[in-house]
């Protein structure tokens, strides 16, 4: 999985997740999601081009959304794919992230 | 005995209704795991089948034999306990490489069985529409046993997700299996075995709503 990286001064960040975040990808991907939670107030994770979310990746978000929530700071989820969505809804997590 | 009787029936009614009336408050709420509500229709399923058994019941003063509408209950209760774990959830805990090739086989077992319990019942001697009706409902048993014993064996590193929910996996296991084994002993006339599975059910549907709304509220630690 790659994910890029677009600053939006002065604050703020937009993560592009390419890809399959799972088992595999989401121990990395998790430390870029806590450097990122720690540098920046605003965080957008543009998912358009996640292939795939394994329990594990998805677990690597809500990690995020936690230190997010913690540091005051805040995160949206965009361009989310119908699999994605289907997965937040199946689990309840569309109720707590906030969804561009 | 027929006070009895009327108990006997009586009881899974309140299981049912308990289990689906308060698990549809805990998860007919917005916001909440699409994944709790098809489990909430799979006990309404439930539910109205024993309700239909007892309004025939005090009807017309027997249980009802041969086609009738209760049969749709079983049929539905198990494709919802099917859906709840097939396609997303299961590509969410399976991203189908070879590493659970083991788990995948195992899972295979307890839908054997069960296609074994089915095969006892079209050779029974009781009348064909039961038979037939019988196999009907109970045909989403199979996918529905496969997953819910694959997602209760499937090894969890990062999988939280369903470290959490095996309890009510196990629940899932034993409601499809009991189901197949109270059409199963009642198109054998075995009563006592009917008996037994039914109570089984009735206790899974006073287990399932706490043991989901505990698993769900792990998902979010």
């Amino acid at each position: 999985m790659t994910i890029k990286m677009l600053k939006l001064p002065p604050d703020g960040v937009k993560l592009f997740l390419n890809g399959r975040l799972d088992a595999n990808s989401a121990p990395s991907a998790g430390e870029v999601f806590l450097k990122v939670a720690e540098e920046y107030a605003k965080i957008t994770l543009d998912l358009g081009a996640l292939e795939y979310i394994s329990s594990a990746g998805l677990r690597s978000l809500l990690s995020l959304q936690k230190q997010v929530d913690r540091t005051g700071g805040d995160l949206t989820f965009s361009n989310i794919p119908p699999a994605v969505a289907e997965v937040f809804e199946l689990t309840g997590f569309n109720a707590f992230l906030k969804i561009e | 005995m027929k006070h009895l009787y009327a108990l006997w029936t009586l009881l899974p009614l309140l299981c049912a209704g308990f289990g689906f009336f308060y698990s549809a408050w805990l998860f007919f709420r917005k916001g909440q795991a699409l994944f709790a509500q098809l489990v909430v229709c799979a006990l309404g399923c439930l539910w109205l089948r024993r309700l239909f058994s007892v309004v025939w019941l005090l009807v017309q003063g027997t249980l009802p034999e041969g086609f009738h509408v209760g049969y749709f209950g079983i049929f539905g209760s198990l494709m919802f306990l099917f859906s709840a774990n097939y396609d997303q959830m299961d590509h969410l805990v399976d991203s189908g490489g070879k590493a659970f090739r083991l788990w995948r086989l195992t899972a295979l077992a307890p839908p054997l069985l069960l296609a074994a319990a089915m095969v006892c019942i079209a050779l029974a001697p009781c009348p064909a529409q039961e038979r037939w009706m019988s196999l009907f409902a109970l045909l989403p048993a199979i996918p529905a046993s496969y997953y819910a014993c694959k997602h209760l064996l499937l090894p969890d590193e990062a999988m939280w997700l369903l470290e959490a929910i095996r309890p009510y996996q196990l629940c899932a296991l034993g409601l499809c299996a009991a189901q197949t084994l109270e059409l199963a002993a009642a198109c054998r006339e075995l009563a006592c075995l009917e008996a037994g599975a039914t109570a089984v059910q009735s206790a899974l549907c006073l287990l399932i709503p706490e043991v989901l709304k505990r698993g769900i509220k792990k998902w979010m630690c």
